[in-house]
């Protein structure tokens, strides 16, 4: 008669152990889980900075290279070598900087692009072109040869 | 369900929870490193392309300095390797053009190829530029034609006559040669004695007289053939005196007015470099400019209605004497004897039948017997490439739309 509530306390304490345990795991993992997702958004945020950069990077690039008529940059960039523009895209702000170089041949010009915005997170690297280096540089050329463009009459 | 139980039940939940956590967490963060992936991918990928239009640029800006040092020399050489899939056809010209290293490619080796069809249009070269990057395995291609000053346009002074001097001409024996004027819409000679348009022009008659008018009379006695050769052709000759060819500053008019802006050095040039691809009147397509040094006759027919050929026989050819073409030999195109504006050089010629039209800036004494000179319309076509109206063919040129990203 005397055995019963004794099991029962029994059953009562090894429930109150697993629930403990399983708490525990549930902590362990959901903060792991977390973490992941913490550092999945950062990445996402880096990539996507990176993405914008690189099409801001491109389309200064065209744009100088259409001229004056299309691309207001370009003068500045044509009278005083250098060219500073800055875009806030998604609540980042971006600084374009576009310079020119000598080459040596007259004809022909470097030029270099460089946007640089400041990272989401704390990632840092050594390469400069990686999403969380907060900075990308394109370098290319410019050749001054005329395109004949044949006079039509209206 | 007994106590104990539960307490087993609730820890396979949480576990089979905290799995699925982390699966979804796990792939989560695999879709985030693709896509940071990607954007690298992208940035290798850009920074790629723009090596690629610097080659490019850097390619057009040393074409542009070659063309102002040595314009003659730039395609004096093929390599068949350099030839992109789609210009491996034996009119094609290809060269590797190998760019200073004094600049910062961030670490991608250059390709630039230039290449050109020396039959259809050697005035046009189509420029390829490759960037890649042993590292990152990224690549970018452009490619852009520009217009070269290997020729230049005919211009519209085109005399429709399949005899165009600077002098006079006489038959050796007359009555033996046949020339066929232009029919009635010039399309070609008719050869029946029906032939309205000119047989012979010469941008130079003697005004024997003194009086500044070319006559009837002196006109006869400077183009003196039989009307039997002629079969109603007409002989042309300036109505006012000219000056006559002086041989110690010969000028160009004969030639110009035939080649337009086209120099006797780019039609070497572009000889050569037909010669150079192993054309000739065998090939598909056939060669179509010849540039001839030996003072040997010629004894090679050439040309054909659909494809003519241009024969210039230089000042070296016509040292002493022009080369005669063979009695047998047929030309279809235009033949050129630069005798210096020397009578002497071109005397005794024989044409062997020519179809086309044959110029020369002297006279054409003596001419003998069973020479033929038939017009044909499109004469020029072996120099008659297509350039833009109005273009300034002496400089390097880009060609409007031609820029294309990708192989």
């Amino acid at each position: 008669m005397s055995k019963r509530p004794e099991l029962a306390r029994q059953a009562q304490g090894f429930t109150l152990i697993e629930a403990l345990v399983a708490a525990a795991l549930l902590g362990l993992g959901m903060m792991g889980a977390i973490t992941l997702a913490m550092h999945s958004l950062q990445a996402a945020g880096s990539s996507r900075q990176q993405s914008t950069a690189l099409a801001l990077a491109q389309n200064t690039i065209d744009c100088l290279r259409s001229g004056p008529a299309l691309c207001t940059d370009s003068a500045a960039l044509a009278s005083t070598g250098q060219m500073q523009e800055t875009q806030t895209l998604s609540g980042t702000t971006y600084q374009i900087n576009g310079e020119l170089a000598l080459t040596g041949m007259a004809n022909l010009q470097g030029l270099q692009v460089t946007v640089e915005w400041k990272p989401t997170g704390t990632t840092t690297t050594h390469n400069p072109m990686s999403p969380g280096s907060g900075q990308i540089a394109l370098r290319t050329r410019l050749a001054s040869i005329p395109v004949f463009v044949q006079a039509t009459t209206p | 369900m007994k106590v104990p139980d539960r307490g087993a039940i609730t820890l396979l939940m949480v576990t089979l929870l905290v799995l699925l956590a982390s699966m979804v967490g796990l792939f989560t963060a695999r879709s985030i490193l693709s896509e940071r992936l990607s954007a690298n991918n992208g940035v290798w990928a850009a920074q790629a392309q723009q090596t690629a239009e610097a080659a490019l640029e850097t390619a057009l800006a040393n074409i542009v300095q070659s063309f102002s040092i040595a314009p003659n020399t730039f395609w004096s050489t093929h390599d068949p390797q350099q030839c992109l899939s789609a210009y491996t056809g034996i009119e094609w010209q290809c060269r590797s053009l190998l760019l200073d290293t004094g600049w910062d490619t961030q670490g991608h080796t250059l390709q630039v190829r230039v290449m050109r069809d020396v039959v259809r249009a050697p005035h046009v070269a189509l420029v390829h530029a490759q960037a890649r990057h042993p590292g990152n395995h990224s690549s970018g291609q452009v490619q852009q034609s520009i217009y070269l000053p290997t020729a230049g346009p005919i211009g519209n002074a085109n005399q429709l006559t399949p005899l165009l001097t600077q002098g006079c001409v006489n038959e050796a024996i007359a009555g033996s040669t046949r020339f066929c004027a232009p029919g009635a819409n010039q399309t070609g000679c008719s050869g029946n004695g029906l032939s309205i348009g000119t047989a012979i022009q010469t941008l130079y008659a003697p005004d024997l007289d003194g009086n500044g008018l070319i006559s009837a009379a002196e006109q006869q006695a400077c183009l003196k053939v039989n009307a039997s050769s002629l079969q109603g052709g007409a002989l042309v000759t300036p109505a006012t005196a000219t000056l006559a060819p002086n041989p110690a500053t010969c000028d160009s008019a004969v030639w110009n007015s035939l080649f337009g802006q086209t120099t006797p050095a780019h039609i070497r040039a572009i000889s050569q470099a037909q010669a150079l691809k192993g054309l000739s009147s065998l090939t598909q397509p056939a060669r179509s400019v010849y540039w001839i040094d030996s003072p040997a006759e010629w004894s090679q027919s050439v040309g054909t209605p659909s494809a003519p050929v241009v024969l210039v026989f230089s000042a070296s050819a016509c040292a002493s004497q022009c080369p005669r073409i063979s009695p047998s030999t047929q030309i279809v195109g235009t033949v050129f004897l630069d005798t210096q504006c020397q009578d002497s050089r071109a005397a005794l010629w024989h044409s062997g039948s020519v179809s086309g039209q044959v110029a020369l800036p002297s006279g054409l004494p003596n001419l003998q017997a069973g020479s033929q000179f038939l017009w044909l319309a499109n004469h020029r076509q072996a120099f008659d490439w297509p350039w833009p109206v109005n273009i300034d063919a002496t400089r390097v040129q880009r060609v409007r739309g031609s820029w294309k990203s990708g192989g």
